[in-house]
């Protein structure tokens, strides 16, 4: 069953391995062009751009490789795929096999319990080998390039991407189990993503708002710890709702 | 090699099995018949433990595989992957059997599982399904869809299992082909067993009355100045004209009588 689950998540990881390759591809590109970007805020309305962050300082620290890769590719461009990756990754798996009616030619043969670990594991394995990958990309192309990047700070994003990424993987994964069709998975994860970052915004909430913690690197004990045990939590929901659903 | 005593599972308010009791014995062919929504998969899924049971005890001893009603292969993959698959997760499956069976039937493993017709699919799952040399063999509507020569084919392969000490549990709307293979059958309707019994003893025990005036039984047809009934054979009444039953005739009677009466 392991083959067909890997031949099933293919696509979808292939995809997002080329876009995040892609990405960092552009990005690296990208960065001799930074300086152009002092001409637009001479050119650009007084204080717009400021308005957005964009302040004089702030592109001359572009210039340095370490603060480049970390603002731009671990706290925006890969850290904010990262939630969307995992629920990409998730949606499909047993809500797929239940709406084509698939399910039981495989629970008529196999123990609930393997089909569940089957299709927990096989694509939180390729989420977690493409995240880890895609972290830690920057460090043999930093070192092609004779340049500096902190691997410290390279260890806490792969921590907050994967905690964060694993975190909604356990999410998807849950409402995978509990529908009939793979839209609703999908789109009540999206939805609760959304809720989620917009509720953090409220700083007593803080905590909800993921996207923060993955793309700002800084792995707090209480959240780290937290956002783990809830997705172990969920997982072990996720497989006593497993073993007794009706099929 | 199958029991089932007291099975009973609702869906919400509604009750889709209730109180059903049977058994398969080994090398026997065991037909469940009656309407849609009669509860036929409900029973079926419940035996395999695709459903859990609100009631009742499932008894099987042995292996067994498992074709569902709705005869659905992963469209992506080809036919030759849908062999693979099974010689990695089905239960003692023999490759050989499967390709043989496969080529009987003119189905190119090179095509996709979304290439093929309906009862191609069919032909292509029941080829999977009966490669494995299991004890049980659970067939929901194996031959739906198939055509005659197909549906004769796959009636042979049936009840050829059960000279190599298989047993066969199977639902079907084709009254015909029942009563071609089938040992033993069981009519069930709106969740209740109705009729159980060797399909021989069945047709022996009901008759067609003809009557002018109601009667106990289930009422088959009624005419311009007649009723005609079915009724068990003990309990005909006298001065009415009596009738042998076809199967045909006992099933509808049965499932689409305006009175039930046991």
């Amino acid at each position: 069953m392991w083959r067909k689950e890997l031949k099933d998540l293919r696509t979808r990881t292939l995809v997002f391995l080329f876009l995040f390759v892609g990405t960092f591809v552009f990005l690296v590109v990208m960065k001799d062009y930074t300086r152009s970007l002092s001409e637009l805020l001479e050119t650009a309305p007084k204080g717009l751009l400021e308005r957005f962050g964009m302040t004089e300082e702030f592109i001359e620290k572009l210039g340095d490789w370490n603060f480049y890769i970390t603002t731009q590719w671990y706290g925006k461009n890969l850290g904010q795929f990262i939630p969307l990756f995992a629920i990409i990754m998730a949606f499909p798996l047993v809500a797929r096999e239940v709406e084509n009616q698939t399910i039981e030619l495989l629970l008529a043969r196999l123990s609930r319990k393997t089909v569940f670990l089957t299709k927990f594991s096989a694509p939180l394995i390729a989420f977690s080998i493409v995240t880890v990958a895609m972290v830690l990309l920057p460090l043999p192309v930093t070192a092609f390039l004779k340049e500096t990047l902190d691997a410290g700070t390279v260890g806490k994003y792969l921590v907050t991407h994967l905690v964060g990424g694993i975190l909604w993987y356990c999410v998807t994964f849950l409402f995978s189990i509990l529908s009939s069709d793979q839209v609703r998975p999908l789109i009540i994860s999206l939805a609760l993503l959304g809720g989620t970052t917009t509720l953090g915004i409220v700083r007593r909430l803080s905590f909800l708002n993921t996207f923060a913690y993955v793309m700002k690197g800084e792995p707090n004990l209480s959240q780290t710890l937290g956002y783990s045990i809830v997705s172990a939590s969920i997982a072990i929901l996720s497989y006593k709702i497993f073993r007794e659903r009706d099929f | 090699m199958l029991t089932v005593r007291g099975l009973k599972k609702s869906y919400g308010s509604k009750v889709a099995v209730d109180d059903v009791n049977f058994e398969v014995g080994r090398s026997e062919i065991f037909a469940i018949l009656g309407p849609n929504g009669a509860g036929k998969t409900t029973t079926l899924k419940c035996v395999l433990g695709l459903r859990r049971p609100d009631g009742g005890e499932v008894r099987l001893t042995g292996s067994f595989s498992y074709l569902p009603e709705e005869k659905n292969l992963y469209p992506y993959l080809r036919v030759k992957d849908m062999v693979d698959l099974f010689e990695r997760i089905g239960k003692n499956f023999k490759r050989e059997k499967a390709i043989s069976s496969l080529e009987k039937y003119g189905i190119d493993p090179k095509l996709k599982v979304s290439e093929l017709s309906h009862g191609m699919k069919t032909l292509t799952y029941l080829s999977l399904v009966l490669a494995e040399d299991v004890d049980l063999y659970v067939l929901d509507e194996p031959t739906w869809g198939l055509d005659p020569l197909a549906r004769s084919d796959v009636l042979d392969a049936l009840r050829s299992l059960t000279y190599e000490g298989k047993s066969v549990l199977y639902t079907s709307h084709i009254l015909s082909e029942v009563e071609k293979v089938a040992d033993r059958i069981l009519i069930m309707k709106a969740g209740r067993v109705i009729v159980q019994g060797y399909l021989d003893d069945v047709k022996a025990s009901y008759k067609l009355v003809v009557s002018e005036r109601e009667l106990e039984g289930h009422l088959l047809k009624r005419t311009k100045n007649e009723l005609i009934y079915l009724v068990r054979a003990d309990r005909i009444p006298e001065g009415v004209e009596v009738r042998d039953a076809s199967f045909d005739e006992i099933f509808e009677a049965i499932v689409r009588g305006e009175r039930d009466v046991a």
